[in-house]
């Protein structure tokens, strides 16, 4: 079985302008927590996952474990503020811009072993060919399906 | 004065050996190319590798009680730091304040102060600083003079007690002074320094802190209960802490050193903590609490010691020590101020533990000296007292001046917050001087 066997060909994208608190919104609406970011060639231009929208409007003293448990605090005021800076800008500015791929004839052995290197709360592997051309999409759901048979 | 074991090596003294290893050694320590601990472990074996000490001279010259009481604590603390109670002590004392900025600043100074005085001051500053970031984010206010108030808090705290910065760690061990002993005479002066500290940062930053009514609220509604992660650990701690303690206060009493009591409250922490574990999961959750030893630090101390155990068997400290008080022509106040001032400032700039490492044999060499002069046994012990002062207030000196200054500033840094060496300098070496001073008149008062 290859990669191109279990994507999903017709992925839900960004293109590239779309603003943090849009992407929010789409990933809220489609219960997605990665999106991959595409221009209008469909050239994949990086990966937009919320753990890391959420890590980039933590103060970095929770998100970095100096201060691991907030369970103190009912709501932090900064957080809120952090994150309303942060949904104008563009995707671009937080996405992962080298996201690990696979290409279409690649195994699914080699796509699960491709998965278990990006960061523990990514669980989307885009498939490419050519010159980075996003043809589909591989989730952690997929290779589970593939796996358990 | 011991006599060298041998004659020459490759036909230089080992007086000269051995100095040489000792010299090159504290540069490179200072140069911080390495890691310490590396150093320190091949200065030793150089020590013993060209002859000044045999093995065994080197394994004698190892201070034991010291490596004891430091591992034990490290084991106590390490355990301790996971049921939460630091942080809840940190949002108590901020609530206490009722989130006037001012107020938090000179509680969560007294609260690192205290642990302090009873804990490490990195795990202490580690665990606190966090907390303060968060405190000063939510009131909207500028978190470095709170940090810089726990850095002072933190090494002012430490020279209270026999068990709160190393420095004293060593004194304590190489000498008969007791826990009691170091509270007695180092806590008041300890005390009276960290509130006339509090005075100047007033001015400097106290008088233009303000904290909305909003702000202050947020602060308010901080449920500081639910920062305790495990109420069973939080009373196992307590409890062995209580014990370790009254042990450290009744040592002299029931004949027992320091590390012992160290050791055994860590060990029976440990056998409560694995008490309802398999033997397997005990295993394993044993072998994640050692790994909470900074083995960095144990074997910079081994390595040190080796190290001036050599130089002081070929008579350098002796000459030195003699030096010293042709220098200050044997008279006692002038030795005693000299030893707080040169360590203060030389603490403020190097690392303090290889400073007092070197001292304690020094000092060790001159006491005979005064008593024979006349000097009472009590009055010639305040050359420790001084060394104490000097070598763990120094570090307040400067960024570099002591590891809980190097922590907190990495913390800053990491959140935004910069922490550089002469901002730093600027308003933390003339407060170090003013806690210099105050131990002068202390010292001048009370023992000279």
């Amino acid at each position: 079985m290859k990669a191109q066997d279990i994507m999903i060909r017709q992925a839900h994208t960004i293109p590239p302008p779309c603003t943090i608190g849009e992407a929010l919104r789409k990933m809220a609406d489609l219960r997605l927590q990665d999106l991959p970011v595409v221009d209008e060639k469909k050239m994949l231009l990086g990966i937009l996952n919320f753990w890391q929208i959420l890590e980039r409007a933590m103060p970095p003293y929770i998100s970095q474990g100096d201060l691991p448990d907030v369970r103190f605090a009912p709501d932090l005021s900064q957080f809120h503020e952090r994150l309303g800076e942060l949904k104008p800008n563009p995707v671009t500015q937080v996405m992962n811009p080298h996201p690990p791929c696979a290409r279409p004839d690649d195994s699914v052995l080699a796509c699960a072993a491709l998965i278990m290197k990006t960061p523990k709360t990514v669980y989307l592997l885009p498939v490419v060919e050519g010159d980075h051309q996003l043809v589909g999409i591989i989730s952690a759901w997929d290779i589970i399906k593939e796996i358990a048979g | 004065m011991h006599e060298a074991s041998i004659q020459t090596i490759f036909g230089f003294s080992p007086l000269w050996v051995a100095t040489s290893i000792l010299i090159l050694t504290y540069a490179v320590i200072i140069a911080e190319r390495f890691n310490r601990a590396i150093v320190a472990l091949l200065g030793a074996a150089a020590v013993i590798g060209t002859g000044v000490l045999t093995q065994n001279q080197a394994i004698q010259g190892i201070d034991f009680n010291t490596i004891g009481l430091l591992t034990g604590m490290m084991i106590l603390v390490g355990i301790t730091k996971e049921c939460g109670i630091f942080q809840f002590l940190a949002i108590k004392a901020a609530k206490a304040a009722k989130g006037s900025p001012w107020g938090i600043l000179v509680m969560l100074s007294m609260v690192t102060a205290v642990l302090s005085a009873f804990l490490d001051n990195v795990t202490t500053v580690l665990l606190v600083a966090p907390v303060t970031l968060l405190i000063a984010d939510e009131l909207k206010i500028n978190p470095y003079p709170l940090l810089f108030a726990e850095i002072n808090a933190s090494n002012t705290g430490g020279t209270a007690t026999l068990i709160g910065d190393p420095p004293n760690i060593m004194i304590g061990s190489a000498t008969s002074l007791t826990f009691n002993d170091f509270v007695i005479h180092l806590a008041p002066v300890a005390i009276v320094a960290f509130s006339a500290t509090l005075i100047p940062l007033w001015f400097m930053y106290g008088k233009t802190m303000f904290a909305s009514p909003e702000a202050r609220a947020r602060i308010m509604a901080f449920k500081e209960y639910e920062a305790i992660r495990d109420v069973g650990l939080l009373k196992h701690c307590l409890l062995v802490f209580s014990l370790v303690i009254l042990g450290f206060i009744l040592a002299h009493s029931i004949g027992m050193e320091p590390a012992t009591i160290a050791l055994g409250g860590a060990a029976l922490l440990l056998l409560l903590v694995t008490f309802s574990l398999d033997n397997e999961q005990a295993g394993h959750k044993v072998h994640a609490l050692f790994g909470q030893v900074e083995w960095i630090t144990i074997f910079f101390f081994c390595g040190l010691f080796i190290i001036v155990t050599g130089v002081e068997h070929t008579g350098l400290l002796q000459s030195i020590a003699d030096w010293t008080l042709s220098l200050t022509a044997g008279n006692f106040m002038v030795t005693t101020l000299a030893i707080l001032w040169v360590s203060a400032i030389l603490s403020a700039i190097v690392d303090n533990i290889p400073f007092v490492a070197t001292m304690i044999p020094m000092i060790k060499s001159m006491l005979p000296v005064f008593q024979q002069a006349g000097t009472p046994l009590e009055q010639a012990e305040t050359l420790w007292w001084a060394l104490s002062l000097g070598a763990c207030l120094g570090g307040n000196g400067t960024l570099v001046g002591a590891s809980a200054n190097l922590i907190v500033a990495g913390i800053a840094e990491r959140n935004g917050v910069p922490f550089r060496f002469l901002p730093f300098l600027k308003v933390a070496f003339p407060l170090m001087i003013l806690q210099i001073l105050i131990s002068t008149v202390y010292i001048w008062m009370r023992y000279l």
